[in-house]
């Protein structure tokens, strides 16, 4: 109850929440976005096997992102997370061209998901700095991101370790989730 | 509480024995037969982390990697993939040997490669007492920067990079008579060292050995392997079977060794296999790690028997094609294409497969086979046992074995002078000397790590999820702890964590009220495995 009074009169006062998944093939640089945006630095990590959650605030929302772990045995888990999410981050290495397929392959399937109807999705081509990756134009290429359909989504050239283009991003999120969505 | 518990231990050494299927319906593998490519592969996988030199991280020495960096080739910790992770896939690829699914060509290229071989590139001008603290440099000054390979040209052949080549596809195929095996095959041959030819040459004189089905208490089998010699011309086959030169007259012993297998059911590590690799009796041989060749040399003798129906009831008689069918395919999955299988034979292997990883014992089946042959050969044996000394040594055994493939007058010769050699396996002593031919010892060796393999990964895995279902903080893979607000559990448990574990209050609902993120898995998804029950099974035991 005292939840739900929270959550109205943070409602009214423009202080939303939004629960946010941050997916992507392992090594995308998931992890590495997530502690960019909650800590602003760049941490060494290790591949995540199972999940990290962090509150991130930015714009009066309250960013809960789910950064979940990418390997291809526990990508079917991602599924338990879907519930009531509003938006999808999807983390590609533009780098990575060789598993790009798998990358638009994975996306594609998420987009079906019938509990992720109502997000939004954010695709971020990540590890611009690496020699050899696609810029934004190749990324929505290879995702064939011009297939989505009644959905609201952008993509983002992005650099994690370098901080580029995670804000524009969220920026996005932000003002798409207070206009339209959720 | 004990009786539950009993019945849930039961219930999962019944998964162990029989399909594993837990671990098996965790990969998001799509058709049968890439799960039976993605168990193999991860047999072999599992078989080359046993290695010693690939018992420790190819980097820091932590013992027992359970990562990989597919394009070096080398096995590394957890730690050092994050940072193998951190140089970009244009220097490192990192896999999890455990929970990433393999391609063949990157398992092919690990197999040749290893720890060993990579650092003798890649550390060649390494100083020996070299301080790897900040291992992080260490890692860069390696790989990126390059700075300890051989600069003198003297270089111990750079490994390949395989940067590229996965998606390519196989090489031409070496061999006319082994077409149907296409390139994935000729990896794994590369590295075949000549031995393994020449005995590839000596198939037909092995056979001689090959023992009719027997008289004795062993007799199950017999039927059942005539059974199969029938050819069924199967058109998704076809091509393969039209080049494959196995003659059917193997079939009747592979088959039956695999029910000798099946009977006796012992199960334990052999090293001795890769030793013996590389003797093996047919063009499989190549692959060292011992599962695939042992299950490729049944897989191709029963080829024609694929497309048998029957076969899909029938139990332990059923030899495993299903790791032939691996590496046969494997092109075609790579390019996705994989469906052209019948369903059916698929079906077929996979319970052969798994029945396969049932049976182990070599030893065992050394022995019966030996038994077999002696109560067959009875000639031989008495002449045999008329002899009472010999020498036990594997070399005369072996030297013995050869004869005994030229003919039967040079065998029974043989067992004479061999007489006492029985002592290996103190049964029949005479048939010893005559039924060791380096034919049978390989196949019965291969055998091993390939099935302790699954187990082991299975129970893995059914950790990862029992750790999930308690919601203890402890995660068996760990996971990233530096940040005190991240949690980390096991994705096993899903969404009943998230409320414990969400740093901001009220933000996120119960999303299912499912326990088991398997159940939640099928209900949701409807997706043709239904492994609710099994994962049951497995969080009720502990």
């Amino acid at each position: 109850m005292g939840i739900l009074f929270t959550r109205m009169f943070s409602s009214v006062f423009g202080n939303k929440e939004a629960r946010i998944l941050v997916l992507g093939l392992d090594n995308a640089g998931k992890t590495t976005i997530l502690y960019r945006l909650q800590m602003g630095e760049v941490v060494s990590t290790i591949p995540t096997i199972g999940f990290n959650v962090e509150t991130v605030q930015y714009n009066n929302i309250k960013f809960q992102v789910w950064d979940l772990g990418g390997q291809t045995s526990i990508r079917p888990y991602w599924r338990c997370y879907f519930p009531n999410t509003q938006a999808v981050i999807y983390v590609v290495d533009s780098s990575d061209t060789d598993r790009i397929g798998i990358a638009k392959e994975e996306f594609h399937a998420i987009l079906e998901e019938e509990e992720l109807k109502g997000a939004i999705v954010l695709i971020f081509a990540n590890k611009q700095d690496l020699p050899g990756a696609l810029d934004d134009a190749a990324v929505t290429e290879a995702l064939e991101l011009h297939k989505i359909k009644n959905r609201q989504w952008s993509i983002f050239k992005t650099c994690a370790v370098k901080g580029e283009g995670l804000y524009e991003g969220l920026d996005w999120l932000s003002n798409t989730l207070k206009s339209g969505g959720s | 509480m004990n009786g539950k518990a009993n019945v849930s231990k039961e219930l999962n050494a019944r998964h162990k024995k029989v399909f594993f299927i837990p671990y098996l319906v965790t990969f998001p593998v799509r058709s049968v037969a890439e799960r039976i490519c993605f168990l193999a592969l991860a047999s072999i996988l599992e078989g080359l982390l046993k290695l010693p030199e690939n018992r420790e991280c190819a980097d820091c020495k932590a013992k027992g990697p359970r990562w990989a960096s597919v394009n070096l080739g080398i096995f590394i910790c957890m730690q050092c993939s994050g940072i193998h992770r951190s140089l970009g896939v244009h220097i490192s690829k990192v896999r999890s040997a455990t929970l990433d699914t393999w391609l063949p060509e990157q398992v092919a290229f690990i197999q040749s490669m290893g720890n060993e071989k990579a650092n003798s590139y890649w550390e060649a001008e390494l100083p020996p007492n070299y301080d790897r603290v900040g291992i992080e440099n260490f890692i860069r000054a390696k790989y990126d920067d390059k700075r300890w390979v051989p600069r003198d040209g003297k270089a111990k052949s750079p490994p390949r990079r395989q940067d590229e080549s996965y998606l390519q596809r196989p090489k031409p195929v070496e061999r006319s008579k082994h077409g149907h095996t296409s390139s994935s095959e000729n990896l794994f041959e590369g590295r075949r060292n000549s031995p393994a030819q020449i005995s590839k040459d000596r198939v037909p004189a092995t056979r001689i050995s090959i023992p009719v089905p027997p008289k004795g208490p062993e007799q199950v089998t017999p039927p059942k392997a005539v059974q199969k010699v029938e050819p069924v011309a199967e058109p998704a086959e076809a091509v393969k079977k039209a080049v494959d030169p196995t003659p059917t007259a193997t079939q009747p012993k592979v088959d039956y060794a695999t029910d000798l297998f099946n009977m006796l059911s012992l199960e334990g590590p052999n090293e001795n296999g890769s030793e013996a690799a590389s003797s093996d009796d047919n063009g499989w041989a190549g692959f060292q790690s011992a599962a695939v060749a042992a299950a490729t040399a049944n897989g191709e003798a029963s080829t024609t028997d694929k497309a048998d129906p029957q076969k899909m009831g029938s139990n332990n008689t059923h030899s495993t094609p299903v790791i032939e069918d691996l590496f046969k395919d494997e092109p075609s999955l790579a390019t996705s294409s994989l469906s052209q299988k019948p369903q059916k034979d698929v079906k077929t292997d996979i319970m052969s497969l798994f029945e396969k990883s049932n049976m182990v014992s070599p030893y065992a089946m050394h022995q019966q086979q030996i038994a077999m042959l002696a109560q067959q050969q009875s000639l031989l044996m008495a002449a045999a046992a008329k002899s009472a000394g010999g020498s036990g040594s594997t070399n005369s055994q072996q030297q013995l074995a050869l004869l005994a493939q030229q003919q039967s007058l040079l065998m029974a010769a043989a067992a004479k002078s061999a007489g006492g050699s029985g002592s290996t396996n103190g049964q029949q002593p005479g048939a010893n000397g005559i039924n060791l031919p380096a034919q049978t010892w390989p196949n019965a060796g291969y055998q091993i790590p390939g099935l302790m393999v699954p187990v082991a990964m299975q129970s893995d895995v059914q950790k990862l999820m029992q750790s999930g279902n308690l919601a203890t903080t402890t995660q068996p893979m760990g996971v990233s702890a530096p940040y005190p607000a991240s949690s980390f559990y096991s994705m096993g448990q899903g969404t009943p964590v998230v409320n414990g574990v969400s740093t901001t209050a009220g933000a996120s609902k119960p999303q299912s009220a499912t326990p088991v993120v398997a159940s939640s898995n099928s209900s949701q998804t409807g997706k043709e495995f239904d492994f609710s029950s099994l994962t049951q099974g497995m969080f009720s035991k502990h």
